[in-house]
């Protein structure tokens, strides 16, 4: 298990990221400069000289009022020089939304300091939000973990194990009955925000799994499309283990167990195998009770109270 | 022990909840692992003591008396095991 964290992106990146609707005014040769904050700043307080509170680490957003009040002021001198100063902070680039017009001196600046100066189609509010979909991703902290992703009636099912427990086997007999395929052996998964953990394949060719005895095959051909998806937030964690007479398996179910990764923690079960055990039912069944839980419902919990209460009825008696 | 190797302790339930889930699991999982068979009679009625569901159909509430017999290589480790639970109050009040 291998922590890894993109620590940046290019500015160039944010090009290929169709639905942000940006172009290159000028700066062109700064679009290798990393962005390293998945946060934006909009300068206002900076447009008037006060750059005491700027994060120079993240990506700058003019709005209309911001690119009105540069536009009418294109050509006060104390004006460059705040904008001067702003540019060579060390910001990633300076973004222009709803399709404006960038205001002198922007390009002339953009371009001297050589700091990319873009242009977005699309509103502030709109724009901001998509960036920092993009850039929360794109720079969330990364943890490899071995194992089968699937969704399990929506519930996101890692399946851990040592190699040769079946995991292969069981995600086969899932996608029997239905259930989704997301990636099998290498699985990246990512926090975004922190809150919730989002697991997806690593390899080039997605959707391949490798079945001993038989080799490689494509999920997507052999079940269909329907019976596979890009990514999966991980609600689950189910590790299989070949029987063992020496471990206390859970018996009641009351008590929740976790595992953490990436400071995450995600309901986690410890699972024995042993021949005659049907692996994929009892998987779908912890799928389920995720579910409920989720929802409240606790049936182990459920079960002692109502236990509990026929006792103490009897003792009454 | 007698000569057939049964090994009987009559034992009540102190704990305030009674034998729910918790204590119960303890105690099967207490034993399940021992050589021997092992029963929990309450009145006439007898469960096997290693199947958790069976334990719990027991309702054995707060002064209930139960009987412990085990038979088998095990056995008496098996009846101390379950005794020493019980009388523990399974960590409960």
């Amino acid at each position: 298990m291998t922590v890894r964290r993109t620590h940046s992106i290019s500015v160039g990146f944010l090009l290929e990221l169709e639905n942000l609707g940006l172009t290159v005014v000028a700066g062109e040769k700064g679009l290798s400069r990393p962005i390293t904050s998945a946060e934006a700043n909009r300068p206002a307080i900076e447009l008037f000289g006060i750059f005491d509170y700027l994060q120079p680490d993240r990506v700058q957003i003019l709005g209309s009022g911001e690119t009105a009040h540069i536009q009418s002021r294109s050509t006060d001198p104390e004006m460059e020089a705040n904008l001067r100063r702003l540019f060579s902070s060390g910001i990633p680039c300076c973004v222009v939304t709803n399709g404006r017009t960038p205001p002198s001196p922007l390009p002339q600046l953009a371009e001297e300091i050589g700091v990319p100066l873009l242009v977005s189609s699309h509103n502030t509010t709109r724009f901001t939000k998509r960036l920092w979909e993009h850039l929360e991703r794109a720079l969330a902290p990364v943890v490899i973990e071995r194992g089968v992703l699937m969704d399990v009636y929506n519930i996101g099912t890692l399946i851990q194990g040592d190699s040769g427990v079946g995991k292969s086997e069981c995600a086969l007999e899932l996608m029997e009955r239905g259930h989704t395929f997301v990636a099998d052996d290498l699985i990246e998964v990512r926090s975004p925000q922190e809150s919730r953990l989002v697991g997806s394949g690593r390899g080039i060719v997605p959707y391949h799994m490798e079945i001993r005895g038989i080799g490689i095959i494509d999920v997507s051909r052999i079940f269909g499309p329907r019976s596979i998806r890009g990514e999966k937030q991980i609600d689950l964690i189910v590790e299989l283990q070949d029987w063992n007479p020496d471990v206390e398996y859970e018996r009641v179910g009351i008590v929740q167990r976790y595992k953490e990764l990436l400071n995450v923690k995600v309901p986690y079960l410890l699972i024995p195998v042993r021949p005659g055990r049907n692996i994929s039912t009892i998987i779908e069944i912890a799928a389920v009770n995720q579910k409920l839980i989720s929802q409240g419902v606790h049936m182990a919990a459920e079960f002692d109270r109502k236990l509990i209460q026929a006792m103490r009825e009897q003792t009454q008696r | 022990m007698n000569e057939t190797g049964t090994v009987r302790k009559e034992v009540v339930i102190l704990n305030a909840l009674g034998l729910h889930a918790r204590p119960a699991a303890l105690l099967v999982q207490a034993v399940s692992n021992l050589n021997c068979k092992i029963w929990i009679t309450k009145d006439d009625y007898t469960v096997n003591a290693k199947s958790l569901m069976g334990v719990l159909t027991l309702v054995a509430a707060q002064g209930s008396a139960l009987v412990i017999t085990a038979k088998g290589e095990d056995a008496q480790r098996a009846v101390d095991r379950v005794v020493e639970l019980v009388e523990g109050k399974f960590g409960e009040e």
